[in-house]
C-alpha cells in the first residue's frame, strides 16, 4: 500500500505524513521508487527510529493533505528547484538517489501539500501568512508618494488572495479616521517621530518598470497619483524594506483613482492612458490597467 | 466611449474591496440600505456582560489569596472584548479642621451643595488597546483615558462621601484574640471615636481597561464597561491596629535620612467588603452615531430613475463598527445619557458630513432607549 | 507608580495600594482536592481576537483546586515586515503582558519572554517567511495560585501551549504541535512525540535538588502528552464541524 494512496485524517503541525522515500512496485529489472516532496503546508524531517535517522514529511499546517503526482519531473532523477523553496537540502538528496539508482527511471515523484479546506471555498483567503508576496504574484497597491524616478506604494492585498488582518484602518492601519476616532499612524503629526503603526509591507515601481514600451519618456506624474489604487506585479523581493514592482503589462496599472489627487470623484479609464470622472468630464493622465 | 465608461473595470472580491476602496465599499452598501457590516442603519451591536469573577469581593470569585482587584467587568460587544479590572488604595486627606463636630458635617455638605465637581470622586482609568504593539501609549489610549476621567468626575457618578473610609479599629485582648471595631457598626465604641477625627482617609480607585480586538471607536464601550465594573465594585472594610494609633516611630528611609513617620497602616478585611455606593440617578450609558453622506456617484444603478428623487442626502448609523465605517465617517456623535434623557456628555465631530438638528434629536432619543436597555443589564 | 510618566493618569502620588490583612483567617478555604480530579483541564477557544493574524484562548483550571486557574489570551502578528537590512528568515519576538493585576516584575518577565522565543524559534519554520517579524503577545487575564505571590512555574506551560495554538490559528507553519509539561515547578516542553527537547525551565526553589534529571522529563513527559493529545484533538475537531458545516452549505 503506497502512502499517496492512503486516506488521512485531518493533518496537524507535527503529523507524520510519510516517509521522503518509499519503494514502489517491483519488476525483474527495476525498482520503482516514490519520492515525496514537502510543498506548501509540509516539511521533511529527521526522525529517529531504532538508531537509524531518516526523512519524514511531517504537517505545519492545519487542513487536508493532498499528493499530486509531478508528471514533469517524473523521468528526469535530477530535482528542480520550484518544487518548493527548501529545494537546497533536498538538492543533495536528490543527487543521492539518482547515483543510487544507475538505471534512472521507474522514479515517481509526489509533491505533498496541507491545504485549508474551508479557505479553498472561500473566494478571498484572509490567510496573508502563508501567501506573503513573492515573485510573480500580482498585489493591489496605494500609492503613497511619488517622485521623477519612482513612486513608492504600500501592499494592501495580494490579489483576490489575501487581506493582512493585522493592519487595518483604524485597528492598527495607516488610514484617516474621524477626530478622536482612532490612532492610525495619520494621526501622528509629522513633528513626532516615525510612529510604528500602520505598517504595511512597501514597495517601489520605477519609472523604468511602468510600461514595456518608451520607458525612458515614461513619466511618474503623468502614471500614477498618490491614494491612486494600483494591481502591480512583484519582479524581486527587492531591498531589506521595499518589494520591486512592475506595471508593465497590459493588465497592470491603475484600478481606482479620484480626480484632482482625491478631492473630485472616481475615474474611470478610457484608453491606456487616460481617466475621465463621468460627474464633471475632467480628464487625467494615468497608467491604466486594462479593466476587461 | 460611452459603453467603455459604463463597464466596470474587473471584480474584486466584497473583502478586497473594502480593504482597497473602503468608502466605495459603504456607499455600495449603503445603497441598498445596509452597512458593510450587514447591520441596519440604526441597529447596535448586541452587548454580553459578566463580571469576569476576578474581583476579590464578589460572591463566586475564583480566589481570593493575593488578588486585590475590588470589580471587574468582561463586556463583549461583537467581537471586541473590554475587561476593565479596579484595584484600589488608600489616600490620606489633608484635614484643615481639627475638630469636626459630627453635627456639624452634615451642614457643612449642604452648603458647598450637591452641584460642584469638589464634591465628585473619581476614578483613575488607564485605558491599553491590544494592536500588536508595545511602548508608549498611543494618543487614542490617551484621549480614552482622559475623556473617561473628566466624564466620571463630571457627571458625579461617586460622590466623595462614598470614597470615604470609615476605619475601624483592631483590638487584641489579654488571650489572644483580636476583634475589629468599626465606627458605623458600634457609635458608642470610645476609641473609635476618639481616634477618628484627627485623620482622615479615603479610598482611590484606578480602573484598568484592556481593550482586545478593536473594531471602532471605543470610547462607548469603555465607559458602558466601566460602569458595570463600578456597579458591582465592593470596597474592603479598612481597619488601623490599636497598638499602632498612638505611635510615632521613626523611620529609616532609604537608609540614610531618618523621618518621623506615623505608622498608621491601614489593613484591610479580607472578608468583609461594602459596596460602593453609585449615585443612582446619575448612571448613565454611552452610545456613538456616525453622519454619511450619501455619494450619488457610487450608487448602484437603480430600476427607475425617478426614485432617487427623494432619497437622503445623508444618513444617521448608530454604534460605527469596523474598517469600512471607520474610514468613510468623519462626522461623530457621540451621547452619554440616562435613560430618561438626562444627558451627561455629549460630542458631535463635524468632520465632512454636515450634522443636522434632526439627527441630533434623533441621535439622543436612540441614546435614551439604548441607555434603558443596557441598564437593564445591570 | 512613576511620577515622571505624563502619557498616563495615575492618580495622587501620595496613595497606597491596598494591604489586604493576612493574619486573621480567610473565611473561603480552597476547596478540597479529593472534589476535583487530579487533573488539570483546559478550555480552548481560538480566533477571537480579529485584529490580530491568529489567536487563542486557554483557561487552564490546575490540578490542585478549582480556584487554581490560568486565563491566557494569546494574539500572534504578522509576519510584518520588518525594517532595515535584508533578513532572509523571520525574526521572533514574544511580549509579555498581565491585563488585570500587575505582580510579576519586568526582569522575570523578560527571561520568560526570552525563554518563549528561544522555544519557537526552534519551531516555526521561519526560512518560510523571509524580510519579516512574527510578534507574539501573552495577555495573562487572570492567574490565581494560592497563598503565593506569583507563581511563574505554573504560567510558563500554559504561554507554550497558547502561542502554538495562536500559531495554528494564524496559519504560521510550525514543525511540530509543541507543548509543555509541568512536573514540581520543572517545565519541559518536547516536540516529536516527546523524543526530543526544545526547552527546560528548571523552577527556582524547587526544593528536588537532589532529583534525577531524567525522572523530572519523564514526568513532564507524561503531562505534556496529556496537554498535547487535548489541544490536537480540539484543533482536529474544530476543523471537522466546519468542514461540515461548509459540506451541509454547499448541500442545500
Amino acid at each position: 500500500m503506497s502512502f499517496y494512496s492512503k486516506d488521512y485524517p485531518i493533518a496537524y503541525p507535527g503529523l507524520l505524513i510519510c516517509p521522503a522515500f518509499e519503494l514502489g512496485e517491483k519488476t525483474t529489472d527495476s525498482q520503482e521508487i516514490i519520492r515525496y516532496i514537502p510543498g506548501h503546508g509540509v516539511a521533511e524531517q529527521n526522525y529517529e527510529l531504532n538508531g537509524h535517522t531518516m526523512k519524514a514529511l511531517t504537517a505545519t499546517l492545519i487542513g487536508s493533505i493532498d499528493f499530486e503526482e509531478d508528471e514533469m519531473a517524473t523521468q528526469t532523477p535530477i530535482p528542480t528547484t520550484e518544487a518548493s523553496n527548501d529545494g537546497a537540502s533536498k538538492e543533495g538528496d536528490g543527487q543521492e538517489i539518482s547515483d543510487n539508482e544507475a538505471g534512472g527511471k521507474g522514479e515517481r515523484r509526489y509533491i505533498v501539500t496541507v491545504k485549508d479546506q474551508n479557505a479553498l471555498e472561500r473566494n478571498v483567503n484572509e490567510d496573508f501568512a502563508n501567501n506573503l508576496p513573492r515573485e510573480g504574484s500580482i498585489v493591489l497597491v496605494r500609492v503613497t508618494r511619488i517622485s521623477l524616478q519612482r513612486a513608492n506604494v504600500e501592499i494592501l492585498a495580494v490579489e483576490n488572495k489575501t487581506l493582512p488582518k493585522d493592519s487595518g484602518v483604524g485597528s492598527n492601519g495607516t488610514g484617516v479616521t474621524a477626530a478622536g476616532g482612532g490612532s492610525g499612524a495619520a494621526t501622528f503629526s509629522v513633528s513626532q517621530a516615525s510612529s510604528d503603526l500602520g505598517e504595511t509591507f512597501r514597495g517601489i515601481i520605477s519609472a523604468r518598470d511602468v510600461r514595456a514600451t518608451d520607458r525612458d519618456k515614461v513619466k511618474i506624474m503623468e502614471s500614477f497619483r498618490p491614494g491612486d489604487i494600483v494591481r502591480a506585479q512583484v519582479i524581486s523581493l527587492g531591498d531589506g524594506s521595499n518589494y520591486h514592482l512592475s506595471t508593465a503589462k497590459n493588465d497592470l496599472g491603475v484600478v481606482f483613482a479620484r480626480a484632482f489627487n482625491g478631492a473630485g470623484g472616481l475615474m474611470y479609464a478610457i484608453d491606456w492612458q487616460t481617466m475621465v470622472a463621468p460627474s464633471t468630464g475632467s480628464m487625467e493622465l494615468r497608467k491604466c490597467a486594462k479593466p476587461f | 466611449m460611452k459603453e467603455a465608461i459604463e463597464i466596470q473595470p474587473m471584480t474584486f472580491h466584497p473583502e478586497v474591496l473594502a480593504r482597497i476602496a473602503p468608502d466605495l465599499s459603504m456607499q455600495r452598501h449603503l445603497s441598498l440600505g445596509l452597512r458593510p457590516s450587514l447591520r441596519a442603519l440604526e441597529e447596535f451591536r448586541n452587548v454580553e456582560i459578566s463580571d469576569g469573577q476576578l474581583s476579590c469581593g464578589s460572591q463566586n470569585s475564583v480566589n481570593r489569596t493575593g488578588n486585590n482587584i475590588l470589580g471587574s467587568n468582561v463586556l463583549k460587544s461583537g467581537k471586541t472584548m473590554v475587561i476593565t479590572s479596579i484595584t484600589g488604595g488608600v489616600v490620606e486627606e489633608n484635614m484643615s479642621v481639627h475638630n469636626p463636630d459630627e453635627e456639624e458635617s452634615p451642614e457643612l455638605e449642604q452648603a458647598v451643595g450637591a452641584g460642584g465637581v469638589e464634591d465628585h470622586g473619581c476614578v483613575y482609568p488607564v485605558v491599553e488597546v491590544e494592536r500588536g504593539r508595545v511602548g508608549a501609549p498611543t494618543d487614542e489610549e490617551m484621549n480614552l483615558s482622559q475623556r473617561i476621567y473628566n466624564s466620571v468626575l463630571h457627571t458625579g457618578l461617586i460622590s466623595k462621601k462614598a470614597l470615604e473610609v470609615s476605619v475601624g479599629v483592631r483590638s487584641t485582648n489579654s488571650d489572644g484574640q483580636s476583634s475589629v471595631l468599626y465606627p458605623d457598626a458600634d457609635p458608642s465604641n470610645a476609641l473609635a471615636q476618639n481616634f477618628k477625627p484627627r485623620r482622615k482617609w479615603s479610598y482611590v480607585l484606578y480602573a484598568k481597561i484592556q481593550v482586545f480586538s478593536r473594531d471602532g471607536p471605543l470610547f462607548e464601550l469603555c465607559w458602558n464597561s466601566l460602569l458595570y465594573a463600578l456597579a458591582n465594585t465592593q470596597l474592603p472594610r479598612a481597619f488601623v491596629d490599636e497598638r499602632t494609633t498612638d505611635l510615632k516611630i521613626p523611620v529609616s528611609m532609604r537608609g540614610r535620612s531618618a523621618a518621623i513617620r506615623e505608622t498608621f497602616d491601614i489593613l484591610c478585611d479580607p472578608n468583609e467588603f461594602q459596596p460602593l455606593m453609585l449615585s443612582k440617578d446619575r448612571l448613565a450609558f454611552a452610545s456613538n452615531f456616525a453622519v454619511v453622506d450619501i455619494d450619488p456617484e457610487a450608487q448602484l444603478p437603480k430600476d427607475d430613475d425617478d426614485m432617487q428623487v427623494d432619497s437622503p442626502k445623508s444618513v444617521l448609523l448608530a454604534d460605527i463598527q469596523g474598517e469600512a465605517e471607520e474610514a468613510s465617517v468623519f462626522s461623530t456623535l457621540s451621547a452619554v445619557t440616562d435613560a430618561k434623557g438626562n444627558l451627561k456628555h455629549f460630542k458631535a465631530v463635524g468632520g465632512g458630513s454636515k450634522i443636522t438638528m434632526e439627527m441630533i434629536k434623533r441621535s439622543i432619543a436612540l441614546a435614551k432607549l439604548r441607555a434603558s436597555d443596557l441598564n437593564k443589564k445591570l | 507608580m512613576n511620577i515622571s510618566d505624563r502619557r498616563r493618569i495615575l492618580g495622587p502620588s501620595n496613595a497606597k495600594l491596598l494591604t489586604f490583612d493576612k493574619s486573621g483567617p480567610v473565611e473561603i478555604e480552597p476547596i478540597s482536592s479529593s472534589s476535583v480530579p487530579n487533573s488539570t483541564s483546559m478550555y480552548i477557544e481560538n480566533g477571537l481576537i480579529c485584529n490580530a493574524n491568529g489567536s487563542s484562548y486557554l483557561e487552564v483550571t490546575g490540578s490542585t483546586s478549582e480556584a487554581d486557574r490560568t486565563l491566557m489570551l494569546t494574539s500572534v502578528y504578522g509576519p510584518r515586515p520588518s525594517r532595515g537590512a535584508f533578513n532572509a528568515k523571520a525574526t521572533l519576538s514574544v511580549q509579555f503582558k498581565e491585563v488585570t493585576l500587575e505582580k510579576i516584575p519586568a526582569g522575570e518577565l523578560k527571561e520568560l519572554c526570552n525563554f518563549l522565543s528561544n522555544v519557537f524559534n526552534a519551531v516555526i519554520n521561519l526560512e518560510r517567511y523571509p524580510k519579516s517579524g512574527i510578534d507574539v503577545f501573552l495577555s495573562l487575564i487572570h492567574s490565581s495560585n494560592g497563598s503565593q505571590l506569583y507563581e511563574l512555574e505554573s504560567i510558563i506551560s500554559t504561554c507554550v501551549n497558547g502561542i502554538t495554538l495562536a500559531l495554528i490559528d494564524a496559519g504560521i507553519e510550525i514543525f511540530d504541535t509543541v507543548s509543555a509539561g509541568i512536573y514540581e515547578k520543572h517545565i519541559v516542553a518536547f516536540v516529536k512525540n516527546g523524543t526530543e527537547i526544545v526547552g527546560f525551565w528548571k523552577g527556582k526553589d524547587s526544593a528536588s535538588e537532589s532529583e534525577d534529571i531524567l525522572s523530572i522529563i519523564e514526568q513532564c513527559k507524561l503531562d505534556y502528552l496529556k496537554n498535547r493529545k487535548a489541544m490536537v484533538e480540539y484543533l482536529v475537531r474544530c476543523n471537522d464541524k466546519e468542514d461540515h458545516l461548509q459540506h451541509e452549505v454547499t448541500k442545500q
